[in-house]
């Protein structure tokens, strides 16, 4: 189960793919670092980052326009997070790279329109080449908390027993075809789907809690263990860390430049 | 280890907010049979098969050899009796067949290594291994009954619950089940005790060495299938209906041996 599938990508397969899970959530850690850390005035060195999920995503035979769709999604809400900011802070200040004068109130909103489009991006690149459960249990292997990826793991479990749940009952309803009815009918018939739903969620999830307690759960979570990591693994976490480095590499050059 | 005798003394159990659905049962079950309960729908299978495996609080008592039911014993209990759900896809939650079949060992405090090792095992033995990496939500039915079946055989238990374990599979793999069940002894070597509730009939036939017929909250009577079966009156009596089709035919299994490659591959 991908979270993320590209529906007309080739066979969800390539390079990016055998990657191992684990190596990848680093690459995004690596990838997050500078996205904080990085000094406000050497912001634009985060569009070095930018280019590098893009580049994989379409090596890896991702069709660019999905790609272009599933990364601009959430940058309205971003801009909405972003816009306040030149208003805020009016006071002058300086970005490397940046032609002419800018206040600070603008640094920052460049500043995070570019780290979410680079955590988007890497994020996509992960999701969109690894199945949910060994994401799950990449996290696990990696040290996360146990309750956590548990946690993670049940919604995602859950989630399909829902949409399960939601699809069977608007289909049985669609066969025996309630949608000619006057908008009261379908409101009383809305509103009474609704409340199956939640009962038999509530059923589904007393019985998973049931399963759980029989096969001795007792809050924690020992998973499977994994294969070493290999060479291709190795070097896609070296990669990371130097890209990681990139903007700041970028920034004292510009300085230097300057 | 030989399975314990399970002694039902007047059992009483009703939902909340609801009437009571035992009323006073008793029922014991020897060690290593197959006790098929059968009975019109609603009539407290499932629930009797919870209760036997302490989820609900009940009245009367439950002893398993001299062990009660009680909280302090339920940890143990639960270890030497497995149930498997009526609804598969509730029960498997892990995010693959293969960690799912291991969870319960895991939790058991085995190796990881070990864990995944027994549980690919049990995935070989129900034919299951090719699917040991897909969600569970992807499988079919079937294919899920027999995954949460071997999620629940991996930690070989003395005593197996089953819930309607024929509901929703094709001929073929009902009697692969059969099979499976009936053959379980042999394959673990030891005997198992098995409680099946099902409105299968055919399946009681084939599978119980005993059958009992629960209505009204008690069991009303109890003999070997072939009798009890055969009784059509006693069950119209009861709301069930004895199937034409098994009258006319001996029980499947001593008649017709499995071939040995269908045995490898459930
Ligand atoms: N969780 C529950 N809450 C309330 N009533 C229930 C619940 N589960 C089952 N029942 C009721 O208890 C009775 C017995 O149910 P069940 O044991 O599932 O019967 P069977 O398995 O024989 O079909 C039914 O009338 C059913 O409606
Ligand atoms: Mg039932």
């Amino acid at each position: 189960m991908h979270l993320l599938h590209f529906p007309s990508s080739p066979l969800p397969d390539s390079w990016l793919h055998r990657v191992d899970p684990r190596a990848k959530l680093l690459l995004v850690l690596c990838a997050a670092c500078p996205c904080l850390l990085l000094p406000y005035r050497a912001t634009l060195g985060l569009l070095l980052l930018a280019a590098f999920p893009l580049l994989v995503l379409v090596r890896s035979g991702c069709p660019p326009r999905a790609i272009a769709r599933a990364w601009l999604t959430p940058v309205p809400f971003v801009l909405f997070l972003a816009a306040w900011h030149p208003w805020l802070d009016p006071s002058p200040a300086w970005l490397a790279g940046w032609p002419g004068e800018l206040t600070a109130g603008w640094v920052r909103f460049w500043r995070i329109l570019l780290s979410a489009l680079v955590l988007i991006g890497f994020l996509l690149a992960l999701v969109a080449t690894t199945s949910a459960p060994a994401l799950l249990s990449a996290l696990a292997r990696l040290g996360a908390p146990r309750w956590l990826v548990l946690i993670l793991g049940f919604n995602l479990r859950y989630l399909a027993l829902l949409i399960r749940r939601g699809a069977d009952l608007r289909a049985a309803r669609a066969l025996r075809a309630a949608g000619g009815a006057p908008l009261s009918r379908n409101l009383r018939l809305s509103a009474g789907m609704l409340t199956q739903f939640l009962a038999r969620t509530l059923a589904d999830s007393e019985q998973v809690e049931h399963a759980l307690t029989l096969r001795g759960f007792d809050g924690r979570c020992p998973t499977l263990g994994a294969g070493p990591l290999r060479r291709l693994d190795f070097a896609v976490i070296a990669a990371g860390l130097a890209i990681a480095l990139l903007p700041w590499a970028a920034s004292w050059l510009a300085g230097f430049a300057r | 280890m030989i399975p314990p005798r399970i002694l039902i003394r007047r059992l009483r159990f009703g939902y909340p907010g609801q009437p009571e659905l035992f009323h006073g049962l008793d029922l014991d079950v020897q060690p290593g049979e197959a006790l098929g309960i059968i009975g019109s729908n609603g009539c407290g299978k499932s629930t009797l098969l919870c209760l036997l495996v302490g989820l609900h609080d009940s009245g009367g008592s439950i002893h398993f050899d001299d062990t009660p039911l009680t909280p302090p014993n339920l940890a143990a209990l639960r270890r030497r009796v497995g149930l498997v759900f009526q609804d598969s896809e509730t029960q498997l939650f892990m995010p693959t067949v293969l960690e799912d079949v291991a969870f319960g060992l895991l939790n058991q405090g085995l190796a990881p290594a070990q864990a995944e090792a027994r549980a690919r095992d049990m995935l070989r033995q129900i034919g299951l291994e090719s699917l040991a990496d897909r969600p569970p939500h992807q499988l079919s039915g079937g294919e899920q009954r027999r995954a949460a079946l071997a999620g629940v055989l991996v930690m070989q238990p003395d005593v197996l619950l089953l819930d309607e374990p024929s509901l929703n599979l094709d001929p073929r793999g009902r009697r692969q089940l059969i099979e499976l069940l009936d053959d379980l002894p042999r394959r673990l070597n030891r005997p198992v005790t098995r409680v099946i509730t099902s409105h299968d009939l055919d399946l009681v036939w084939d599978l119980c060495d005993r059958a009992a017929l629960l209505d009204g909250g008690q069991i009303v009577a109890s003999a070997p299938p072939d009798q009890l079966l055969r009784d059509a009156d006693l069950l119209a009596a009861h709301g069930l209906e004895p199937p034409l089709s098994l009258l006319a035919r001996p029980r499947i299994l001593p008649a017709s041996p499995p071939d040995q490659e269908d045995r490898q591959c459930i």
